[in-house]
């Protein structure tokens, strides 16, 4: 029997993850919906609560609640250029270039916390099919260079997965609407997340769906759509940038900034009533769609630049395109799909669900990875030049952005002195002409040459990009023919050591989260049970006795007890069984008291 | 036999380690004609890709996703490079050892103007009329690449070249091509660059 592959899409705002039944591919559900906010709120004993639990405590938990992680995936220290004031939570960039995030007890990295989201999603497949699932398909924006790239497949592992491959978003997003399209067309993907923005060119083929080109900006997204709102809004307050920055000012403004911008996709305008709790702010405000679509218009004339772009690298004109996709949630806003209707003249694609596409495409190449769907290729391309740094910090570039994957290049290396027993090479990437504005991606060193007068060794090194987008490098001495692999320092200056640390952790943690977890849902559930009795004894306390009434609410009280001061799983769930059992007995007389009442007054011809 | 019939065994769906296809010429069958038409390629890109992508051989032995990686790598450079006359001829000199490099000063029928584009380039901010005069030379210089490749194409035509080796004063006459190319390649990107910024 075939392996099933799970396709997930790990996403700035949310995640979702899916699989293909053999005719068409779906999003699995759980009680909380399709969608898991990629969200990670960690409790005080270092346990993890994820998804829309973890979205409850962005209020009560600021500091320890993290979201958009998914925009520190891969960097290194210098990376982190844009200001991040703003997040409540505390990033630390250090001096060893690790990006972590710190709280009171604990500093993780992105790929760490990111590792929890996923973990969150496999244990949601696995729920769904009742048995254990390890192979996946992960989706990254398409902008994402090689260290994001390596970080999201070490989050994977991390998390106990097996990344079969790593697929760039708006090529999903093609798969999910060209799976039954099998005639030729040329297809522009506009990918508008929560966090990043990609835009790809592709030509599907009788089946092959070939990338032509593709552009991004993975620092921006609908995020800096709220950002825009949040400077308005406070604008219109006349709030201080220091009053703006404040914790818990800044998250009451970007929750009500998210939720205007969703209302302002619907309405013209709305009224807001502001009224920041524990200030003295507050205030009555009117934004039109207009002034929003003026706050948010330099950031989609950005998104048009890259756009453009990749339509220029594909060899193409506007007027070539034959089909618009829009994907992520924020081509809901209005502006934003009118704008590339216009640029493109055609009515862009939206029946799939732009929050569910890409997770679909996922699956849909996991699928082909099974072997489940046959006939059908995807063709992809790296998104970003390779090269080294030479004299002078010169980046010289061996492989051009947009060049198809798996490829390779070689480039030859000699000594400049005698008996010279070591070259260094820097490798880079990005499309800037000097190294320092480029993303390392690691330095090595060619060691173990034989002393010889300059220029005499002869080592060739092969950078491979493999079909996922990854790079392998290796190098061979030409004289005497001796390989060696080249480790790439995967993740930003983290050694093998810390690698190796993170890994036994995150089985530590597994545990620890998976009680957490079961116990969040034990007290969630005996919330329930007390709620519902207390609605039952308001309406019908008439129907029990006195000694009924006291023991029902002396349950009660021992259930809430167990809640508000226990971790003891059994017992609260022992307690909550009791509670119900009576209810049950409650709900029975509350039924005959019911039909009862229908009964009375009819005719027995009337029933 | 086609080249997909020569690196794949349709009955078994497995790759086959086949040592006469080492080199984009024969990958792309056109060993006899090194300047193969943008269709030929793309009809020989699509039909292999639907056989040897890697993603097919996922739950395929290790030798198998090698192979599958190897022919891969191979049609995607080869397509690359064969689609581009300066490009392929830069490849088969170098699939020879004859490819020379060391002649690279400024090509003197250029050399007029290069100095005029340096002294334009090296302003830390242009004029409007300096940046029509590098969109001109830009236009100027794309001209003379368009009047390099059909002297590239005739040298292949006029000297029958195929990929076996090739005579020494021949390679002379194409690395000098070749260079002349390369430089004037690189002052137009620079150009651009000047201008994008």
């Amino acid at each position: 029997m075939k392996k099933k592959v799970i396709g997930i899409d790990l996403g700035t705002t949310n995640s979702l993850v899916s699989f293909y039944d053999g005719n068409s591919a779906t999003v699995i559900e759980d009680k909380f919906g399709k969608i898991t906010p990629s969200i990670v709120s960690y409790l005080d004993n270092g346990a993890a609560i994820v998804g829309h639990r973890a979205k409850d405590l962005l209020k009560s938990n600021p500091k320890r609640t993290i979201y958009s992680v998914k925009r520190f995936m891969g960097k290194s220290s210098t990376d982190i250029k844009t200001d991040f004031s703003h997040l409540p939570y505390k990033i630390n960039t250090s001096e060893d270039g690790i990006v972590r995030i710190d709280f009171d007890n604990l500093s993780l990295t992105a790929p760490e916390i990111s590792a929890r989201i996923l973990e969150q999603l496999k244990r949601k497949a696995e729920t769904h099919f009742g048995e254990a699932l390890t192979d996946c398909v992960i989706t990254v924006p398409a902008y994402f260079n090689d260290a994001e790239r390596q970080a999201t497949q070490f989050a994977g592992k991390l998390a106990g997965l097996n990344v079969l491959k790593i697929i760039n978003e708006p090529t999903a997003a093609a798969l999910a609407y060209g799976l039954d399209k099998k005639e030729n067309a040329t297809i522009v993907v506009y990918d508008f997340g929560g966090g990043t923005f990609d835009v790809s060119i592709l030509k599907l083929n009788d089946g092959i769906f070939e990338v032509l080109s593709t552009n991004g900006d993975t620092q921006l997204g609908g995020d800096d759509l709220d950002l825009a709102l949040i400077d308005h809004i406070a604008s219109q307050l006349r709030l201080t940038e220091e009053q703006k920055h404040t914790d818990h000012i800044f998250e009451y403004l970007r929750q009500v900034a998210e939720k205007t911008k969703i209302r302002l996709s619907e309405m013209e305008q709305i009224e807001l009533f502001i009224k920041i709790p524990n200030t003295p702010i507050k205030g009555s405000l009117r934004i039109t769609r207009s002034e929003f679509n003026e706050a948010i218009s330099s950031i989609i004339k950005r998104t048009k630049r890259a756009v453009k772009q990749a339509v220029k690298d594909a060899d193409l004109a506007f007027e070539d395109i034959d089909e618009v996709i829009l994907v992520g949630g924020s081509t809901r806003v209005p502006f934003v799909r009118e704008e590339v209707e216009n640029w493109f003249g055609k009515t862009p694609h939206t029946h799939i669900n732009p929050d569910e596409v890409v997770a679909i495409g996922a699956a849909i190449q996991g699928a082909i990875l099974s072997g489940d769907i046959q006939e059908t290729v995807l063709l992809d391309v790296c998104p970003l030049s390779l090269g080294m740094e030479t004299m002078g910090g010169v980046v010289e570039k061996f492989i051009m952005r947009n060049s198809k994957i798996p490829c390779y290049a070689t480039e030859t290396f000699t000594t400049h002195v005698d008996n010279q027993t070591a070259v260094s090479i820097h490798i880079l990437q990005g499309e800037r002409e000097f190294a320092t504005d480029c993303t390392s991606l690691g330095k090595f060193s060619l060691s173990g040459i034989e002393p010889a007068i300059a220029g005499m060794p002869r080592i060739e090194v092969k950078f491979q990009i493999d079909a996922n987008g990854v790079l392998n490098v290796s190098a061979t001495n030409l004289n005497t023919h001796h390989s060696q692999e080249i480790n790439v320092k995967p993740h930003l200056g983290l050694t093998d050591e810390i690698v190796e640390q993170m890994l036994l952790d995150s089985f530590t943690h597994m545990k620890e989260d998976m009680d957490s977890r079961m116990l969040q849902d034990t007290k969630t559930e005996a919330e329930a049970v007390i709620l519902a009795t207390k609605r039952q004894l308001e309406d019908y306390s008439e129907l029990l006795s006195s000694e009924e009434i006291e023991s029902i609410h002396l349950s009660i009280k021992e259930l809430s007890d167990a809640i508000s001061n226990s971790t003891d799983r059994k017992l609260i769930t022992g307690l909550t069984e009791s509670l119900d059992k009576e209810s049950q007995n409650f709900a029975e007389k509350i039924m005959n008291q019911t039909i009862k009442t229908v009964l009375e007054h009819k005719h027995i011809q009337d029933i | 036999m086609s080249v997909l019939n020569s690196i794949y065994n349709h009955h078994t769906k497995l790759l086959i380690r086949n040592p006469e296809i080492s080199t984009y010429f024969d990958l792309y069958e056109c060993t006899t004609n090194l300047a193969p038409s943008k269709e030929h390629l793309e009809s020989i890109y699509y039909s292999l890709s639907k056989y040897i992508h890697p993603d097919l051989f996922q739950n395929a032995s290790e030798e198998q996703k090698a192979l599958s990686n190897y022919y891969s790598e191979l049609l995607n450079n080869g397509i690359k490079t064969l689609k581009n006359v300066f490009k392929t001829a830069d490849y088969w000199l170098n699939l020879h050892t004859l490819r020379d490099t060391t002649n690279n000063r400024v090509p003197p029928e250029i050399m007029g103007h290069v100095f005029e584009i340096q002294e334009i380039l090296s302003e830390d901010a242009r004029t409007d009329d300096q940046k029509e005069e590098l969109e001109d030379y830009i236009e100027h210089f794309e001209g003379l690449e368009t009047k390099l490749k059909k002297q590239l194409l005739s040298l292949f035509e006029e000297h029958k070249i195929n990929s076996d080796i090739p005579n020494e004063n021949v390679a002379q006459l194409i690395n000098a091509l070749l260079n002349t190319y390369s430089y004037i390649e690189k002052l137009i990107s620079q150009m651009e660059d000047a201008l994008d910024s």
